[in-house]
């Protein structure tokens, strides 16, 4: 019987069930906490123990990419390797200048690393991610962000570069994504719908994972190919059974939702029985704590721990 | 004009629905996660002030109550924080 009353109010004592009473409820803000501190500990403090594991794949990534551009009857975009090589100097810029963003600290703009490397453009973009632990949440979270949409939907462009490049960035080991689109000078202008100004555009998103190495387009000729076989030189990825930052965060996060969803049910089951059993009680309003706890939930269900910019 | 005592808890409940309505609406529309971890601390501690509006306007308010409230409203923030990965930006 006391056992019953951990989850369901006394009708003797008119107080909540045991597990809701505020003693229970400062346990729950304890246990937060200490997931909070050790969570930072992880991520930030004992770098060292952490390490690179990521699913985000450039092959994929181009796939989704193009996947998601049939779906709205617009052409697949061909991988350049010089918009690769340039996503990649871009990628190693943001590690080695610690900064996250489409300019760099020292004014460097994303068309300049494009131009750097060869690619003479009408047209470009840049979509960035951070945190990222496989290549559908990656394209998944730039599709929900209309910005980064405009980009993978651009009628613009007709090709595209990536780069996967783990490393420390902010005092944690991470993987970036940079996506680069672009439309070449010389390329075949009227194939495209008429523009609405001839001035170069730049859009920016984000995507970031951690890894020890760097994945990259192979050099070599244009790929025609919507689909083509993609090299991974130089790339040392490692899967599944290494923690990493965004692993850490993920189970975080999955461990609010439960613990969300525990002390909703809690609330439901106690509001029930008050209603059952008639108790008259003073307490705080139990539907909208539990509508409270629902929003946080959802919240956190449909926002990614990985970032774009 | 006055209002009726007994209408004034209805009235509160729109206005708290109607704050998590906007509230929501913002979050949907706000992509950052930094931004949304904000929309969420705001929305609890409205939701305390709300708490202590509605439960003072009953007769109902004592320190109890005031502590669920807050407390709520706590785990909520620290829920949101964790599960959108804000520890990321301290």
């Amino acid at each position: 019987m006391k056992l019953a009353h951990l989850f369901i109010p006394h009708h003797i004592e008119k107080k909540r069930a045991k597990l809701l009473q505020p003693v229970s409820l400062v346990g729950y803000v304890v246990f937060l906490l200490s997931v909070i501190i050790v969570n930072s500990i992880l991520v930030f403090d004992l770098p060292r123990v952490l390490g690179y594991a990521t699913n985000v794949k450039v092959a994929d990534l181009l796939v989704d990419t193009n996947i998601l551009r049939q779906q709205h009857n617009l052409k697949t975009l061909n991988l350049n390797p010089q918009l690769s090589k340039a996503a990649e100097a871009k990628a190693l810029d943001m590690f080695a200048n610690n900064y996250w963003a489409h300019t760099s600290p020292s004014g460097k703009e994303p068309w300049d690393f494009i131009l750097a490397s060869g690619y003479d453009y009408i047209y470009a973009g840049e979509n960035l991610a951070v945190d990222f632990s496989d290549s559908k949440a990656v394209v998944r979270a730039w599709d929900n962000s209309p910005s980064h949409r405009d980009n993978l939907l651009s009628d613009r462009y007709t090709e595209i570069g990536f780069a996967v490049v783990n490393g420390e960035l902010d005092g944690r080991k991470t993987t970036l994504v940079v996506q680069l689109f672009g439309y070449p000078r010389g390329g075949d202008f009227a194939a495209l719908p008429v523009p609405e100004s001839a001035v170069d555009e730049l859009v920016v998103p984000e995507v970031a994972e951690n890894t020890v190495g760097i994945e990259t387009l192979p050099a070599g000729p244009q790929q025609t190919s919507p689909i083509p076989q993609v090299q991974t030189e130089n790339i040392i990825v490692t899967n599944g059974s290494v923690l990493n930052a965004s692993s850490v965060m993920n189970v975080s996060r999955y461990m609010a939702i439960i613990l969300g969803l525990f002390l909703s049910l809690l609330f439901v089951v106690d509001g029930y029985y008050v209603k059952r059993l008639g108790i008259f009680r003073i307490t705080g309003h139990t539907f909208f704590h539990i509508l409270l706890l629902v929003f946080a939930i959802l919240g956190i269900w449909y926002t990614n721990i990985g970032l774009v910019l | 004009m006055k209002i009726d005592r007994k209408i004034v808890p209805i009235i509160q409940y729109f206005v708290l629905l109607f704050g998590m309505s906007i509230a929501a609406i913002f979050f949907q529309k706000t992509p950052g996660n930094m931004d949304r971890f904000f929309i969420i601390f705001v929305l609890s501690l409205m939701y305390v002030a709300w708490g202590c509006w509605h439960h003072g306007h009953l007769d109902r308010l004592d320190r109890l109550v005031v502590l669920e409230y807050s407390i709520v409203a706590i785990i909520v923030i620290m829920l949101s924080a964790l599960g959108l990965g804000i520890i990321r930006f301290f």
